[in-house]
C-alpha cells in the first residue's frame, strides 16, 4: 500500500514538475519541537485548481501558509525543505518575501475586511505596492470587482462600510482585493466554510473562472466542493504523528478510486459529504 | 450523605429564592454592588459640591477675573489663578510632547515587533517604573535634570535649573510608563486577522503597522495620551520639587517657549506649599485656595473622562 501511493505521487511530480507553478520537495514544518507537516512533496501545474482535503489539524493550513510565506509571521515556526514558486526557491535570500506575498494571493476561512469603505478595501494591498494614478486605481477597482461578481452589487455604494456587506459578499471583497494587485496564484484556506450556500457557490462559480487566468490551491472540508472545482487533489493525513501528503491523484481518481488506507477512512467518514 | 440524585434535585429546587437571596425581588448582590458604587459616585459628587461651596467667597469676590487675572497678592486680598493654570497646562504639554512619540513609539516597538514573551518582559518592567514614588523622581529632577537644563540652556541666561521645562521633562518622564503601556493595550486590541490580511496582501510590517494597526488603534491611543494627560496635571511632589515655584509669572506671549526656561507654579505646586497652611484662617484666601483644587480637578476630570470615554466608545468605521 505504502509503495503505491509513492509510485502515485512521484508519477504525478514528474509529469507536472517541469512547468510548475508551485513545487514543494521534501518539506518538513516544525514548532515547539513538534513536528507539523513531514517530507511533504507536491507539484502544482498552473492554471488549474489543486485541491487539499485531509482530516483536521492534519496541517492543510499550515502547508498552504508555506507557499507564500505566511508562516514567517509566526515566529516559532521552523521551515526546511524547498518550496519553489515559478522556479525561484522562496526561501531564497535574494526573495523579498513582501514581495512574493504580493504575487499570491490569500483567501482565508473567515473574510477580514478592514474597517473602511468598500472601494479602499479593494484597493487596499494595490495602492501601497505600486504607484497608480487616481483614474488608473478606479479602473483597477472595477476590473477586480468585476473579476470576483461584485460589482453589480456595490457599483452604487463603492463608499460605504465594506463591515456592512454580507459575509458571503465580504468573502468576495476579500477576492477582489487580492485580485486587484494581479496575483499569479491565489491560495484559499477553506473559503466557503463561513458561508452560506449561494454564497458558497458564487465562490466556487468564481474559482472556475479565475483558473483561466490563475493558479489556485484550495483547501477545503467539503469533499462536494472537491468534486465540483478541482482538477488535482491532495490528502493530507496525519502518518506517525506529522502531516503528510497521503496521496496526490486527479480529482476523480482519488475521490473514486482512493489508493492509500488513510485517504479511504477520510472520505469513509461520512463527516465530511456535502 | 448526599447522592448525585440529591444533590441534582437539591440545586433544581434551589433555584431562585431559596439559594439566592432576594430583597423586594432585587437581588441582594446586585443591590450591594449599587449601593457601593452610589458610595464612591457619591463621595465624588459630595467632594466636588465641597469645594464648590467653599470657593464661593472668592467667586463673588474676583469674578471671572479669578480665572483670568494674573495677579496673585493674598496680603492685598487679590487672587488670579492664571499664571498657575498657565503653569499646569505648560508643563502637562511639555510632558505630553515628550511621552506621546516616546510612549507610542516604544509601544509599537513592543506590541508588534517583540516575541510575546519578551514583550511582556519589557511591559512588566515599564510598569514597575510607573509605581516609583513621585518623590524620588522629584530627587532625581533636583539631582540630575535641573544642572543639566541649565547647562543645555546656558545661553539664554537661566537665573537656574527650576523652570517650567525641568518639570515638564520630569513629568514626561514620569507619564512615559502610562503612555507606554496603555497604548501598547491599544495596539494589542486590534485584532491579529487584520495584520496577517495586510501581510498576505504583501504588505511590509512597517507598512502594517501605519495603514492597518496604528489608524484602528488610534482612539486607544488618544485614550492613552488623555489619561497620562490626567496623571501629568495632577502630579504634585515631583513637580513641587523643580518648577521653582515662582508666583504670578504669566510671560507676555503664553505661546512662546522661551517662557518655559523660567521658574513658574502649577496649580498643585501652589496647593502644595506652605500657603494652604496659612489660607485656613482666612475664608477669602482659602475659598481662593479651595478654587484652585476646584481648578486642578475640574481639569484632571476632563482628561481622565475624555480618555476613559475614547477608550470605551467602540470603534466607528471611518468611510
Amino acid at each position: 500500500m505504502m509503495k503505491l501511493m509513492h509510485k502515485e505521487a512521484e508519477s504525478h511530480d514528474t509529469t507536472a514538475s517541469a512547468d510548475a507553478t508551485f513545487r514543494v520537495r521534501n518539506l518538513n514544518v516544525t514548532a515547539r519541537g513538534k513536528t507539523l507537516l513531514r517530507d511533504v512533496n507536491v507539484s502544482i501545474a498552473p492554471r488549474q485548481v489543486f485541491g487539499i482535503i485531509g482530516p483536521s489539524g492534519a496541517g492543510k493550513s499550515t502547508f498552504l501558509r508555506c507557499l507564500n510565506r505566511l508562516t514567517d509571521l509566526t515566529p516559532e515556526i521552523r521551515v526546511s525543505g524547498d518550496v519553489r514558486f515559478e522556479g525561484t526557491s522562496v526561501r531564497d535570500p535574494s526573495v523579498d518575501p513582501d514581495a512574493l506575498r504580493a504575487r499570491i494571493g490569500f483567501l482565508f476561512q473567515q473574510p477580514v475586511v478592514f474597517p473602511k469603505s468598500i472601494i479602499e478595501n479593494v484597493l487596499f494591498g494595490v495602492r501601497r505596492l505600486r504607484r497608480l494614478s487616481r483614474g488608473v486605481l478606479a479602473e483597477v477597482a472595477e476590473r477586480a470587482l468585476r473579476e470576483a461578481a461584485l460589482w453589480n452589487e456595490v457599483r452604487d455604494r463603492l463608499n460605504d462600510s465594506a463591515l456592512a456587506l454580507s459575509v458571503g459578499q465580504q468573502q468576495r471583497l476579500c477576492l477582489a482585493r487580492a485580485l486587484a494587485s494581479e496575483p499569479e496564484a491565489i491560495l484559499m484556506d477553506e473559503p466557503t466554510s463561513a458561508l452560506d450556500p449561494k454564497s458558497t457557490q458564487a465562490i466556487e462559480e468564481l474559482i472556475l473562472k479565475l483558473k483561466e487566468r490563475h493558479t489556485i490551491v484550495l483547501v477545503t472540508h467539503n469533499i462536494g466542493q472537491a468534486r465540483r472545482v478541482t482538477d488535482w487533489l491532495a490528502c493530507i493525513c496525519v502518518r506517525n504523528g506529522a502531516g503528510t501528503v497521503a496521496e496526490t491523484a486527479c480529482c476523480d481518481a482519488l475521490l473514486e478510486n482512493p489508493q492509500c488506507q488513510e485517504v479511504v477512512e477520510y472520505l469513509g467518514s461520512g463527516s465530511s459529504l456535502p | 450523605m448526599m447522592t448525585n440524585e440529591d444533590l441534582v434535585r437539591d440545586l433544581r429546587l434551589s433555584d431562585g429564592a431559596a439559594r439566592r437571596p432576594y430583597l423586594a425581588g432585587i437581588s441582594c448582590t446586585r443591590l450591594a454592588s449599587f449601593a457601593f458604587t452610589a458610595l464612591a459616585l457619591g463621595t465624588v459628587g459630595a467632594l466636588t459640591l465641597i469645594f464648590i461651596l467653599q470657593s464661593l467667597p472668592v467667586w463673588q469676590d474676583e469674578g471671572i477675573g479669578y480665572l483670568t487675572g494674573g495677579k496673585w497678592f493674598y496680603r492685598v486680598q487679590t487672587f488670579g489663578a492664571l499664571p498657575m493654570i498657565y503653569g499646569t497646562l505648560t508643563v502637562a504639554l511639555i510632558a505630553l510632547l515628550l511621552a506621546a512619540p516616546i510612549g507610542i513609539g516604544a509601544a509599537i516597538f513592543t506590541s508588534e515587533f517583540l516575541p510575546a514573551r519578551v514583550r511582556l518582559a519589557v511591559k512588566i518592567t515599564i510598569e514597575l517604573l510607573a509605581g516609583v514614588p513621585s518623590v524620588v523622581y522629584g530627587l532625581i529632577g533636583i539631582l540630575l535634570l535641573r544642572d543639566w537644563i541649565y547647562e543645555l540652556f546656558a545661553r539664554f541666561d537661566l537665573l537656574s535649573g527650576d523652570t517650567l521645562l525641568t518639570a515638564g521633562v520630569l513629568l514626561g518622564v514620569m507619564i512615559l510608563p502610562t503612555v507606554m503601556t496603555l497604548a501598547d493595550d491599544a495596539l494589542r486590541s486590534v485584532p491579529a486577522e487584520q495584520r496577517r490580511a495586510a501581510r498576505g496582501l504583501g504588505l511590509t510590517a512597517t507598512e502594517t503597522v501605519l495603514a492597518v494597526t496604528i489608524p484602528q488603534a488610534g482612539r486607544g491611543l488618544i485614550a492613552a495620551l488623555l489619561l497620562g494627560l490626567g496623571r501629568a496635571l495632577g502630579e504634585t511632589i515631583a513637580v513641587f520639587l523643580v518648577v521653582g515655584r515662582q508666583d504670578n509669572n504669566l510671560p507676555a506671549n503664553i505661546f512662546s517657549p522661551r517662557a518655559w526656561l523660567e521658574s513658574g507654579q502649577t496649580l498643585s505646586s501652589k496647593l502644595g506649599g506652605s500657603e494652604t497652611n496659612i489660607a485656613y484662617g482666612d475664608p477669602l484666601h482659602w475659598a481662593a485656595m479651595v478654587g484652585l483644587a476646584l481648578i486642578l480637578m475640574t481639569m484632571v476630570l476632563a482628561a481622565t473622562i475624555g480618555g476613559a470615554w475614547q477608550r470605551k466608545t467602540k470603534y466607528a468605521p471611518s468611510i
